[in-house]
């Protein structure tokens, strides 16, 4: 009995070993993944992030955009968030070659502001740059904008 | 016998377990803070450097600011020389997932400098110069 005991013991710390050790496996549509980051911006008033995501030669994507708005204060000179007030992740978007997706963030009344976008199903052998982020005056000029690499 | 043999299995298999959890938990050893950005400009009048830096990664990074105010020296065949006329570095800011921290730095010169020191070389950085008086950002660059 005793023996049965320290045999089972022996059983289930091995299959928990064994369950740390398995890779996890999560259902991913084929192709490549990629995620492009801003970084945190804080913006001036009625300036707005955008952030536009081209379509890839040859091979549709999928695009889903997300936005982190913060809060934060100023100690020492040195300002920090304090929260994140606020998220919101857009629906999953096809996106073919010639096509683009884009997203605007505005502060709104916070202090800062981030944009993510998530890109799955990438299966073309073409690797580009092709994201592009621009900062949007409140007249709609365009005060400075750079691209971005996809990392595809 | 088989009882001993069934024993020692056991007692084999919880050692491997606790090595394993020990390895898979031990802490990482603290890296040491380096230069992750650094970015000199030139700024007009009314015109910041302002670098935000943000950490999305595992555990916990460690921030600093270091900024160095320059002046124009001698010129020499249309080159200029710039000198240092001061350097400070601000109090570490530990950020944990999500957070983000900024520093602004003012035009006291001809040109300013800013690093951006951290133990996570993969903490993203923005560097951008904003109009002093309106707040508006006039230029970006954006870090890996």
């Amino acid at each position: 009995m005793k023996h049965r005991k320290i045999f089972s013991i022996a059983l289930t710390a091995c299959l928990l070993l064994l369950s740390t050790l398995a890779p996890t496996t999560n259902a991913q549509p084929e192709g490549r993944r990629a995620v492009v980051r801003t970084g945190v911006f804080r913006l001036g008033a009625g300036q707005i992030l955008r952030l536009t995501i081209d379509g890839q030669s040859n091979t549709m994507m999928v695009v889903q955009f997300r936005r982190t708005y913060y809060v934060g204060s100023a100690n020492g000179g040195i300002w920090k968030t304090t929260n994140v007030v606020a998220q919101d992740t857009s629906a999953p978007l096809t996106i073919g070659p010639n096509e683009a997706a884009s997203i605007d963030a505005g502060q709104g009344g916070f202090d800062a502001v981030r944009i993510e976008a998530i890109i799955r199903g990438y299966t073309g052998n073409t690797t580009v740059s092709a994201g592009t982020l621009q900062i949007i005056n409140s007249d709609g000029s365009v005060a400075a904008f750079l691209e971005l690499p996809l990392g595809l | 016998m088989k009882c001993k043999v069934r024993n020692s299995i056991a007692i084999a298999l919880g050692a491997l377990m606790a090595v394993m959890m020990f390895v898979l938990t031990a802490p990482a050893q603290h890296p040491k803070r380096k230069p992750i950005a650094d970015i000199g400009v030139t700024l007009g009048p009314n015109q910041i450097l302002r670098l935000v830096g943000d950490w999305n990664g595992d555990g916990v990074a460690d921030i600093q600011f270091r900024q160095a105010v320059y002046v124009q020296g001698g010129v020499n065949n249309g080159v200029y020389k710039l000198m240092l006329t001061s350097q400070s570095t601000s109090q570490t800011v530990t950020l944990m997932p999500g957070e983000a921290a900024s520093i602004d730095i003012p035009s006291n010169g001809f040109g300013v400098r800013a690093i951006v020191l951290s133990d996570k070389p993969d903490l993203h950085v923005n560097a951008m110069i904003v109009d002093a008086p309106t707040g508006n950002i006039i230029g970006m660059l954006v870090g890996g």
